[in-house]
């Protein structure tokens, strides 16, 4: 599969009579978009904000942040497949991107939703979307909407805006990033690299329900068996995130279109490794479910003769049970394996960090602690819900002060702080 | 085997499951649960949830199945209270947003009532 | 200049040995024992303002009082800095060290400065909340400890923040989140290319110690066999005729019980970790030998060995826990016994 991904560069994004990048300003007609967005079922009211690295903008609680892309070839493919598209297979062909501009969908569908995206001070160190140029996307619902209708609605409406968005790069001619991922399948690979060790990545899923959603080509990943995906495809849009309610370490649908693990890996592809697939292993909230999975999860990665595995997780609880079994089977097999996940030490850092450990856990990646307090300032605006922030408070008091508008919150109520798939780049130092 | 569903949520229907309804906190039905497991039973969901936020809230249900004693669910069950009180030591239950939780408590049980009728044999 | 306020034993406050370990908390307005010595490494930053004495049995045993003692004398003078030690490896001792660490940095949110053997008991609690240098185990290591001990006063008192790995305590074992230079996907390629290639790794969030213990042979035939029984709960006979400590015990004891239904009216418990006022009435509730007693008499069990082992569990050094484990299960094994219940609290 080859697919090529040329990113275009964006300056400054400003609303206008046209929806078009030109010499690098993104212009957006505001009307056009909103009309467009509206359109779909349950969206009532649409409102569309710019924040920028330095602005001192807090955004909100955050749904889901995606990446703006269009399709050029094949010609016509358009949107995610097998969500607001038909269904093509994905990975091969060339797509234009708007680098670093994301679509950020904020609105709560429960009251209980954190999701914070400061874009300047120490906020802004803790997230890796203070550095991109935010559309900020907020979603007005019809109130009849049932909970997961409401979910359903903000994330077509989130995934149509980014690609309306993206339609904006189509015609550009400049770019200040190529990106060729061009890769065989593994038997071809493995004939051209005979001698390089296979690796295979597995990315946990949150699988559980209402809010704790993935889809892969459209289908709910609670309905699928552990799936085996060429690296391109989740590179391509094959991914996206269902997940809306844990801030610090949910996978964005920006985030699995640029997967760092998979970047990572096909860095090194063909140089020190045969990097064979990606599986997708989806975290159930039954038991036998966790016990299904990785069985078979440890099953595809032998069946495709890995000898060593990265796994990554989503989430925090029942999913780290996932892990470690993933992690005991693969190593039973002789299978090396290095497990990326964030931790829960306490406010001091002096906490127990694993509940759940086996011998066979050995080789990990910490993210960070999720509880560790961050001190955020004062905004001059606030994009989204400003109710929420009692949130953020993390339900003790005094964390907020309505005087000074001053905030200490918890490193898990800040969007991809503790990314598990290594998006970030907080680790734990030992005092 | 017959279901049983452990939890402290007033709303939850239980899908003509018998519900073992525990008077108290989220914690108190992770103990209940704990106590019934040392008698016998096996944990068909996991005690926790997956995402932080979740871990505040006020109602929580477990589902299980009746039978002999066994000693992994007794074990999950006791890492799991060990897991909840680290993150809950630190904060206070979310009572404000009741409804909701109620809501989400009540979504999971069904996604994995769900689970099992699709995946069971029999 | 900062002040410093500096907590010792009965035996380094020049009172006397193990007689006088029962000694209630007396406060000198001057520096006394090692607190001298410490006063002139202090580089003109910080003075020793007096000298908190207290008994090793008493803090333990009185704990509250003792306590009660410290935080008057805390609101008193008013220390910026607490230093209190060596320890070396005395149990008794490091766990009043650590208990003095506890109040101070954690209620009074003052900095402690301490220092013990990596084995003494006391350094579990106190480690991740104050900085406690590694000594010897004998008070021999003085003269290395105190300097160190010194210096890391010195840091504190000029407001600077001391480093483990460059000023000599031992990592606190706190957790703290910061930025690396490679993001975490980078990382994890790293060390899964160390691990192929057999290279040697560093995890980054290391999993506890496994003590796993091979469980032995179930008992073939229960209503033969000889059971003992043994406890950590601290079961003694009245007036603890082998002087068993309270806590960090430093030995066990063995005592024929053949003769006896229950331990009820001739033992007593003299554990130093829970309210005694329970097991005092009926020690059986934390040694259940009337059970077993009723057990042989059922036909259930064939007898219950003639020897009662027991020491007491809290605050012993894991080091002398595994000495006693092998020693008393020697002698079992050697008397062809072939069960054990044990009892802790």
């Amino acid at each position: 599969m080859k697919l090529e991904i040329k990113r275009i560069k964006v300056n400054d994004i400003i609303f206008g009579d046209e929806t078009i990048v030109k010499d690098g300003v993104l212009t957006l007609n505001k009307e056009e978009l909103i009309t467009e967005l509206k359109k779909v079922p349950g969206v009532v009211d649409v409102a569309l904000d710019f924040a920028f690295p330095g602005d001192e903008i807090r955004i909100i609680p955050v749904k889901d942040v995606i990446e703006p892309r269009v399709t050029v070839s094949p010609k016509g493919v358009r949107g995610f497949s097998g969500v607001n598209a038909d269904i093509v297979q994905l990975g091969d062909g060339v797509v234009h991107a708007l680098d670093e501009v994301a679509i950020v969908t904020i609105g709560d569908i429960v009251g209980f939703q954190e999701g914070v995206i400061d874009m300047w001070g120490e906020g802004a160190k803790w997230t890796p979307f203070s550095k991109t140029k935010n559309i900020v996307v907020d979603l007005k619902c019809d109130k009849s909407l049932k909970p997961h209708e409401h979910e359903a609605t903000v994330r077509e409406a989130g995934l149509l805006a980014s690609e309306l968005i993206g339609l904006a790069g189509k015609d550009c001619t400049k770019f200040v990033k190529e990106e060729v991922y061009e890769m065989g399948m593994p038997d071809e690979e493995t004939k051209k690299y005979p001698n390089l060790p296979k690796v295979v990545y597995v990315e946990m899923l949150i699988s559980q329900g209402l809010l704790h959603d993935g889809f892969c080509y459209g289908i709910n990943t609670r309905f699928t068996l552990p799936t085996l995906l060429h690296p391109n495809e989740e590179l391509d849009g094959a991914v996206i995130s269902g997940n809306c309610v844990a801030a610090c370490d949910k996978i964005t649908t920006y985030q699995h279109q640029n997967n760092s693990v998979i970047k990572s890996l096909y860095a090194r592809h063909g140089k020190d490794i045969n990097f064979v697939g990606v599986v997708i292993s989806p975290e159930l909230t039954t038991l036998d479910g966790k016990f299904r999975n990785a069985d078979f999860v440890s099953k595809l990665c032998s069946q495709l003769g890995a000898q060593g595995v990265i796994v990554s997780e989503e989430g925090y609880g029942n999913p780290d049970s996932d892990l470690v079994m993933i992690a005991e089977r693969l190593e039973k097999k002789g299978i090396v394996t290095v497990l990326i996940t964030d931790e829960c030490s306490g406010w001091d850092g002096l906490s127990q960090p694993l509940t759940d450990a086996k011998p066979e856990a050995k080789a990990v990646i910490s993210t960070g602690n999720v509880s560790k307090v961050v001190h955020l300032g004062k905004a001059k605006k606030i994009l989204g819900d400003p109710e929420s922030i009692a949130n953020l408070a993390g339900g003790w008091a005094g964390a907020y002060d309505p005087e000074t508008g001053t905030m200490s919150c918890e490193l898990n109520a800040v969007i991809g702080a503790t990314s598990e798939i290594g998006f970030h780049n907080c680790t734990i130092k030992v005092l | 085997m017959n279901k049983l569903i452990f939890t402290n949520n007033e709303k939850l229907d239980g899908r003509g499951i018998s519900v073992i309804f525990v008077k108290g906190s989220y914690r108190r039905v992770l103990e209940e649960c704990l106590r019934y497991l040392h008698r016998g039973g096996r944990l068909l969901t996991h005690p926790n949830p997956a995402s932080i936020k979740l871990f505040h809230s006020p109602v929580r249900s477990i589902l299980i199945e009746e039978g002999s004693v066994d000693e992994s669910s007794i074990l999950l069950m006791e890492r799991a209270i060990h897991q909840y009180d680290q993150i809950m030591t630190l904060h206070e239950v979310d009572n404000r947003n009741l409804v909701h939780y109620e809501m989400m408590d009540q979504a999971h049980i069904d996604s994995a009532l769900e689970e099992l009728a699709r995946w069971q044999s029999s | 200049m900062k002040k410093i306020l500096y907590y010792v034993n009965q035996f380094f406050g020049q009172i006397g040995g193990e007689d006088q370990a029962h000694i209630a908390p007396v406060y000198k307005k001057e520096a006394v024992g090692p607190a001298m010595g410490f006063a002139k490494m202090l580089e003109g930053e910080a003075e020793i303002i007096g000298t908190l004495i207290c008994g090793d049995n008493f803090f333990n045993e009185h704990n509250e009082e003792a306590l009660a003692f410290i935080k008057d004398i805390n609101e008193q003078e008013k220390p910026d800095i607490v230093v209190a030690g060596p320890a070396f490896n005395a149990g008794r001792y490091g766990v009043a060290c650590a208990g003095v660490a506890e109040f101070f940095a954690l209620e009074a949110g003052i900095p402690v400065v301490t220092g013990m053997y990596e084995e003494n008991p006391g350094l579990e609690a106190c480690r991740g909340i104050s900085y406690v240098v590694p000594t010897t185990d004998s008070a021999g290591g003085m003269r290395k400890a105190l300097p160190t001990m010194a210096k890391i006063a010195v840091k504190l008192a000029k407001g600077e923040e001391p480093v483990a790995e460059e000023d000599g305590f031992f990592l606190r074992g706190i957790r703290e989140t910061v930025f690396s230079d490679k993001i975490g996907s980078e990382r994890a390629v790293e060390m899964l290319l160390k691990r192929l290639r057999g290279e040697e790794f560093e995890t980054e969030l290391p999993m506890p110690e496994f003590d796993n213990v091979e469980p032995a042979h179930a008992i073939a035939d229960m209503s033969k066999a000889v059971i003992a029984l043994v406890t950590t709960g601290g079961i003694v006979p009245h007036g603890n005729p082998d002087h068993i400590q309270s806590a960090s015990a430093q030995k066990w004891g063995k005592y024929d019980v053949s003769k006896l239904e229950m331990l009820k009216g001739d033992y007593e418990t003299i554990h130093g970790g829970y309210d005694p006022v329970y097991a005092n009435e009926f020690p059986d509730r934390v040694a259940p030998l009337d059970q077993l007693v009723h057990l042989k008499k059922e036909g259930a069990i064939g007898d219950v060995y003639k020897y009662f082992y027991t020491t007491t569990g809290t605050g012993t050094a894991v080091g002398n826990s595994r000495k006693f484990g092998q020693e008393i299960g020697k002698e079992l094994k050697e008397a062809g016994v072939d069960g054990v219940i044990l009892t802790s609290t």
